[in-house]
């Protein structure tokens, strides 16, 4: 038995909802996420770094949850894509303009996207388009390209938007 | 045949699996969990001509 093995007790709000386990502390929190909560929209691309599948809101900052530990979180307030609809069965504005403009097409990378565009959103509510390319500029997608993904943004934050 | 005959070509529509990805609950090989889910490691040997004489798995089945 080693340290690796030692089981730690964190806690983390996660979409708001308070969850306490005991954790070993090499788990990442892409896992925490996933295996230990079931939440499985935050996805698991390249486990270094790169790709930004495993995107999530980590008190107030976008953060790739491979690359931390969960008992880093510890504490903390984590927001995955499962907490960006505004109640159940409702999409959020951009959750909606990514579907409205084609935004996606395998969805490998969407949670992530989202996760990130919905951050700079929370901090500049209508960004340029320089300011959209430069928020996903840590996301790969490997379908769409980027056009549709920068403009279902715009199209979220922008004023004659219309959302249902 | 008019463009306005077209039920598909040229219509802006929305693709049904769309909803379900953008709230995460796209449903993706990882995704998959069983109770019963075996997991499989391939170990290479580190000699390039040997005679196995033995598998010690009991650390691993600990």
């Amino acid at each position: 038995m080693n340290d690796l093995n030692r089981l730690v007790n964190i806690r983390i709000a996660v979409n708001g909802r308070e969850h306490q386990r005991a954790v070993e502390p090499r788990m990442t929190l892409v896992d925490f996420l996933r295996d230990e909560l079931g939440l499985t929209g935050t996805h698991v691309g390249c486990e270094h770094g790169v790709c930004g599948a495993c995107t999530v809101v980590f008190d107030g900052e976008p953060v790739r949850s491979c690359c931390m530990f969960a008992v880093q979180a510890d504490g903390s307030s984590v927001t995955t894509v499962e907490g960006l609809a505004p109640e159940r069965g409702k999409l959020s504005p951009l959750q909606d303009a990514f579907c409205e403009k084609h935004a996606l097409q395998c969805g490998y990378c969407t949670p992530g996207m989202l996760v990130a565009c919905q951050s700079l959103i929370d901090r500049v509510p209508h960004p340029t388009e320089t300011q959209v390319r430069e928020a996903i500029s840590g996301n790969l997608c490997r379908c769409t390209g980027y056009k549709q993904i920068i403009d279902a943004v715009l199209y979220a934050t922008s004023q004659d938007a219309s959302h249902g | 045949m008019a463009e306005a005959q077209f039920r598909y070509i040229g219509k802006h529509r929305r693709a049904v699996e769309h909803r379900r990805f953008v709230l995460g609950q796209g449903h993706f090989a990882a995704d998959v969990r069983r109770h019963d889910t075996l997991h499989v490691a391939i170990i290479a040997s580190p000699y390039a001509s040997a005679r196995i004489a033995k598998i010690e798995s009991s650390a691993a089945l600990a």
